[in-house]
């Protein structure tokens, strides 16, 4: 850690008339590890070398994928009690983080139309949870086929059909700014 | 590594937090392919923290959903705790969680950077780069402690304005922290 003689610190008074610190410290990373640049070409590479873990992502998802449907049992039956609700949220979105992560986007894209569901969705409505248990399928056959990528016409098929249910339950018009992340 | 395989990275240590083994796993191999030389991990902040003592991170990676401190409460008790190992050190929240409430939610905890899943290696490239290019200095107001939230954009064009309404942050810096992009200046 820095002592705090190499700190610069400056009182200052916002906009709005409240005291702040602006504190500056030397950069030392710059000394450390300032002949660093992002370089595509390289990411590019190591990008090409997960193949290995994109081969094992089915193996390592196949416990969470049954976490994901036991999880959607209760929920369909009080998808009112909000721990509920949020147990089955939490996997949904591990889905969407990961999937795309280890070179299968079809699962990040169908787990972030579930997390809007799960957020913005009626659960009165029967199509809502249709369209719920619908998405928790489709993850189910994305894995269990190995269907990395986009998973070519099928996957896009799949994704067709779900984006139109998806639309049906949350349209547009009435919540665009989720559109944003879809 | 052979020196004309380095990248600039051979000294830094990093340190990943994440709850998911695979992800873990994922961030070690992005990181190492990138260059870093060491990377420790953690299974939760309370391991995170331990291990911040005892590695001393140049720059740390968390994850937002953990348990039973999720990575916000990492990051703020890293920020402010009196016995916080390094309050300055610089923190990438990695999340999937890129709704704008949730981004400056993340910004007003203290984070560094912001890294959306899915994860890639140019991503992950570019916080670094960010980091050790284009440092900001910390701010301490009664509220908050952390790097300075306002940072400069580039190509921008257009209107700014803030979203959403009550946010101190324009359209584009949010825009900017979901992709690593800001001015040399």
């Amino acid at each position: 850690m820095m002592s705090d003689e190499e700190m610069k610190v400056r009182k200052m008074v916002g906009p709005d008339g409240h005291p702040y610190e602006l504190i500056e410290r030397p950069n030392k990373l710059l000394a450390k590890a300032g002949g660093f640049r992002a370089d595509p070409e390289r990411a590019a590479r190591i990008q090409a070398k997960l193949s290995v873990l994109r081969d094992r992502y089915p193996d390592l998802a196949a416990e969470e994928v049954v976490k994901l449907r036991a999880a959607w049992r209760p929920f369909r039956e009080t998808p009112s009690d909000a721990p509920t609700t949020e147990r089955f949220a939490t996997i949904a979105h591990d889905f969407k983080g990961q999937g795309g992560s280890f070179g299968y986007p079809l699962v990040t894209q169908v787990a972030t139309s579930l997390c809007i569901l799960l957020s913005y969705g009626d659960f009165a409505a029967p199509k809502t949870l249709m369209t719920i248990d619908l998405h928790v399928a489709a993850i189910e056959a994305i894995i269990a086929e190995r269907l990395a990528g986009d998973g070519g016409n099928k996957g896009r098929e799949l994704q067709d059909q779900l984006r139109v249910l998806l639309e049906a339950c949350c349209p547009r018009q009435a919540t665009p700014e989720i559109w944003r992340s879809v | 590594m052979s020196k004309s395989n380095q990248t600039g990275l051979e000294k830094l240590k990093v340190l990943v937090v994440d709850d998911h083994r695979n992800m873990r796993d994922l961030m070690k191999f992005l990181l190492t392919g990138l260059g870093v030389g060491y990377v420790s991990t953690a299974p939760d902040s309370a391991a995170a923290f331990g291990e911040m003592r005892a590695f001393l991170p140049d720059i740390v990676f968390a994850d937002w959903a953990m348990e039973p401190l999720d990575g916000l409460d990492f990051v703020r008790l890293v920020r402010k705790a009196s016995d916080s190992p390094d309050p300055f050190v610089p923190i990438v929240m990695m999340s999937g969680h890129t709704e704008y409430s949730r981004i400056i939610e993340a910004r007003d905890a203290g984070i560094t950077e912001f890294l959306a899943k899915p994860l890639s290696a140019i991503k992950v490239a570019q916080r670094i780069e960010n980091i050790i290019h284009r440092p900001r200095p910390f701010v301490r107001t009664a509220s908050y402690f952390g790097p300075d939230r306002r940072r400069q954009t580039k190509n921008f064009r257009g209107t700014e304005r803030r979203a959403p309404p009550d946010s101190l942050l324009t359209e584009s810096e949010i825009n900017a922290l979901l992709s690593g992009d800001e001015d040399d200046e």
